[in-house]
């Protein structure tokens, strides 16, 4: 986790002069770093994954149909158990149309919602697919944090009923939460369940101690040369 | 699904490899209506990047001599009379000479299988459980097979350009072999576990006895902690590519890791070469005057144009031999030829060697010790960034989608259209296709060079320091004269590319005959090859790391190439290059904003994505439409709203603290 030859040769940089950079070590992990966790939401094109994004972190949603067009990454900082979070939630940027998803989206998530359209059984019955794509890029977990959600309740045209629904999430031991992005409706729930099996997966990962990474801004000032 | 894909774009994209997907989402970023394809169903091409089943598929795929079937040609019956077809190829042939071989012990166990794997994979990667039940097969004999391949599927019009001309006619014939070794050794230890056993075993139990040892089967069954790149190469902390990835905002898609050290071999051991002046200070190598004369050099390369005197004599001269005259010893000559400009030692100039030193320095302590980032989960991330900025933007993707071919009027010389597999026919105005993807015919005249690369999982640093998670990079000068060096990246588990325990250990270099010819030789000066000898040891009793497993290949070297040398490409018809030897990306980014401003040369080349902030709403709520979103459907399109407004306001910064 620690390095101890690369911070030995932080201190020494400081000292050594004028040109010096005085960071040149990633930082290491410490407890009061803030969490945080990459959210995805995968589901057959028109289900409403966008708009039950758009509910949760912006409280708005648009009753014409959109594609997924700019709107890619959204954060939203919450607070779980007094560990404060910032999401990163990941919107399919329409690639699921022609099941063309790049791995990019799939890697390094923490947690993933299953949605589908309880008017729209086809829908529901592709989540089986999905699933199984989504697995396929996660190393050796069965049991990944997961949750289904069913959305668009508002609507009269059911065609999948919650009976149907709750046995197919009940056999793969994943929460199930019947939403509406207009209407908001259980919508919070459905994430709080999610992040809080993500953060309990993530703690318990020696790994993320280790992967300390790089995330380059666009605001990176041009540093002092070190030679 | 191809019932629904509409029939007009702007610009059709044939291929996902970096250069192609970069122009893609320039194209989409810019208002384009964007199609972008790839036959396979996997991103990136030859910059892809695999588990290891993913890995064992493709090897499988490019060692076997497939017919090539006989197509039905009801596709021309879409051709017009006004119209000619331009073929696209049927099969790739970029890759040739694979050999995969096996180094590592292989339990008994029957069942050998992906930890996680579900029972009804996707075709692509369907053979990895039949091929693992092979492989313990077969392991109680010591078995080699080798295929030779016949000519049948590929016709040499390809003519390999190495170092020794010589070697040109011994590359023809070798081109077409594929041999695959596999040694199965069965290890004593570990069949009174095995014997008598179901298949129900647990391959955990069987590691537990031997902790240490890490067996083919624990490499399949962590096979999906494997992310290894077809693609070596890292990212200047100062590049394009860089510059690029900021600039667009597609950097938010990747994390990077440093590259925590650079190295040499000299004198047959591995050293670590000092390039910061903290670096230079503390090195035990140097001595006192060897370090006041490096630093003097340095400080006098990073800004070398200001002191033309210094160099101006030597302007004719090599590198190596103006390296000569400095006042260095020949270790420090060394350090700064191969490991610091890491230019030709035979082929460059003073200048380049001095620009290259430069550009070096500069890129020290951006973000790290070393010039060098590398993406975390590997090189083929970033055609998919790209990939994904283009699909946000409206491009619409297509993966396991061929193009049989383009549609070229005849009295305008342009091409109008492709006619993909199903038969559709997609109109459009401009056409990017990745040079794999052209046939034979087309690349008649073309001269391609060649990359030699492998791929080594090993169990132990090639220079064993206190802390087992480095990123290095080591450039083993040419052994001979005229040889090509041969540039070595080894990668620890946190770039989340290999499983615990082991390194990937990635080769290239320009290829002068087979991958494994080029190559086997150094991977022997550092690495112990049989499992079960002991270790043995270099020069100062440091034992070698073992490997466990390797893949040689080489690899077509499209760059550099003329477009005259195609022949008949209509003039909106734009060929890509696929992936060159050099260690940074710059060559990709610069052909695809070439071949961008030549499309649309009106257009800013992905320009930075406007501020939400800046998106002015409604009265009632409903988002402006924004005029570049001009989609052939009627759908309404939403605009740019790439975050919320808490991401503006939270720096992203904690993760690196900047000066």
């Amino acid at each position: 986790m620690v390095d101890p030859s690369a911070g030995q040769e932080k201190e020494e940089s400081v000292t050594e002069g004028k040109n010096e950079s005085p960071h040149v070590q990633v930082p290491f992990m410490n407890s009061s770093k803030k969490v945080d966790l990459k959210i995805i939401i995968i589901g057959a094109l028109g289900v409403g994954k966008t708009s039950l994004l758009h509910q949760f972190v912006h409280k708005t949603f648009f009753e014409d149909y959109r594609t997924t067009l700019g709107a890619s990454i959204l954060s939203k900082h919450i607070v779980i158990d007094n560990t404060p979070l910032k999401l990163q939630i990941w919107d399919t940027g329409g690639q699921e149309r022609f099941r063309s998803m790049v791995s990019t989206f799939y890697k390094g998530s923490d947690g993933c919602m299953l949605a589908f359209d309880v008017t729209d059984m086809e829908s529901f019955e592709s989540l089986d697919d999905w699933r199984k794509d989504f697995l396929e890029f996660i190393p050796g977990e069965q049991d990944f944090p997961m949750v289904v959600l069913g959305n668009k309740i508002d609507l009269k045209e059911r065609q999948v009923s919650k009976e149907t629904s709750s046995l197919w999430c009940k056999e793969k031991d994943i929460p199930y939460f019947e939403v509406s992005a207009k209407n908001d409706i259980n919508i919070v729930q459905a994430f709080e369940t999610l992040v809080r099996q993500a953060l309990a997966r993530y703690q318990g990962i020696l790994e993320n101690y280790l992967t300390d990474s790089i995330k380059l801004t666009p605001n990176d000032p041009p540093k002092k040369k070190c030679c | 699904m191809a019932d629904n894909l509409p029939s007009e774009f702007d610009v059709v994209v044939i291929g996902t490899g970096l250069p192609e997907s970069i122009i893609a989402a320039a194209c989409s970023r810019s208002g384009q209506r964007v199609l972008h394809v790839d036959s396979r169903n996997y991103y990136g091409g030859n910059w892809a990047s695999f588990s290891f089943s993913g890995l064992s598929s493709w090897i499988k795929e490019n060692q076997q001599k497939t017919d090539i079937s006989e197509e039905s040609e009801d596709w021309r019956k879409l051709i017009l009379e006004t119209e000619e077809a331009i073929c696209l190829n049927k099969k790739d042939k970029t890759i040739q000479n694979v050999e995969d071989v096996c180094y590592a012990s292989q339990d008994l166990a029957e069942d050998v299988k992906e930890a996680g794997a579900l029972p009804n994979l996707p075709d692509f990667e369907a053979s990895e459980t039949s091929e693992a039940a092979q492989e313990s097969e077969k392991e109680c004999l010591p078995v080699e097979s080798q295929s030779l391949g016949t000519a049948s599927c590929e016709i040499s019009s390809e003519r390999i350009i190495g170092n020794d001309p010589g070697s040109t006619t011994e590359r023809k014939d070798a081109e077409m072999t594929s041999e695959r070794e596999n040694l199965c050794d069965v290890t004593s230890d570990q069949s009174p576990l095995e014997t008598g056993k179901t298949e129900t075993i647990s391959t955990t139990e069987a590691a537990a006895l031997e902790p240490k040892k890490i067996t083919y089967t624990q490499i399949v069954k962590e096979g999906r902690r494997f992310n290894i790149d077809l693609v070596s190469k890292l990212l200047y902390s100062r590049g394009l590519l860089i510059d690029l990835l900021m600039k667009s905002n597609v950097s938010r898609y990747a994390e990077f890791k440093n590259v925590t050290r650079i190295l040499t071999f000299q004198e047959e051991r591995v050293e670590q070469v000092p390039c910061s002046r903290a670096d230079v200070f503390n090195s035990k190598q140097l001595t006192m005057v060897e370090k006041r004369m490096l630093m003097k050099f340095l400080t006098f390369c990073l800004d070398y144009e200001q002191h033309p005197d210094a160099y101006q004599d030597y302007k004719e001269y090599k590198f190596s031999e103006y390296l000569k005259t400095q006042k260095l010893t020949a270790k420090l000559q060394h350090f700064i030829l191969h490991s610091i400009a890491m230019v030709s030692a035979a082929d460059s100039n003073t200048i380049e060697g001095l620009k290259a030193t430069k550009n070096f320095l500069q890129c020290l302590g951006r973000y790290g010790n070393t010039p060098f980032l590398f993406p975390l989960y590997g090189q083929g991330e970033i055609p998919q960034c790209f990939c994904r900025m283009c699909a946000v933007f409206g491009g619409i993707y297509c993966l396991r989608h061929s193009v049989q071919c383009l549609v070229v009027d005849k009295e305008s010389g342009r091409c109008k259209a492709i006619i993909d597999h199903f038969g559709q026919r997609i109109n459009a105005n401009y056409f990017v296709v990745e040079d794999s993807y052209l046939s034979e015919e087309t690349c008649t005249d073309v001269c391609y060079r060649q990359i030699s690369r492998a791929v080594l999982i090993t169990d132990q640093s090639v220079l064993k320091t206190d802390s087992d998670q480095q990123i290095s990079i080591l450039i083993v000068p040419p052994m001979e004269l005229g040889q090509p060096a041969v540039r070595i990246i080894e990668l620890c588990s946190s770039t989340m590319t290999c499983m615990k325990n082991t390194y990937l250990v990635h080769f290239t270099s320009s290829s002068t005959k087979t991958a494994k010819e080029d190559l086997e030789p150094v991977v022997q000066k550092l690495f112990t090859l049989n499992a079960e000898t002991e270790r043995e040891s270099k020069n100062g009793g440091l034992e070698k790391p073992r490997v466990l497993w390797a893949v040689y290949f080489n690899m077509r070297d499209s760059s550099g190439i003329d477009r005259n040398s195609y022949d008949h490409l209509p003039s909106n018809v734009y060929v890509c290059s696929g992936p060159d030897s050099a260690l940074g990306n710059d060559y990709a980014v610069k052909q695809a904003e070439t071949l961008f401003q030549e499309m649309f040369p009106n257009e800013e080349f992905c320009p930075s994505p406007p501020n939400p902030e800046d998106i002015i709403y409604d009265g009632d709520g409903t988002p402006p439409e924004d005029p570049r979103f001009s989609n052939s459907s009627n759908m309404k399109t939403e605009p740019l709203s790439e975050e919320s407004s808490d991401e503006n306001s939270y720096k992203i910064s904690e993760e690196h603290h900047k000066e």
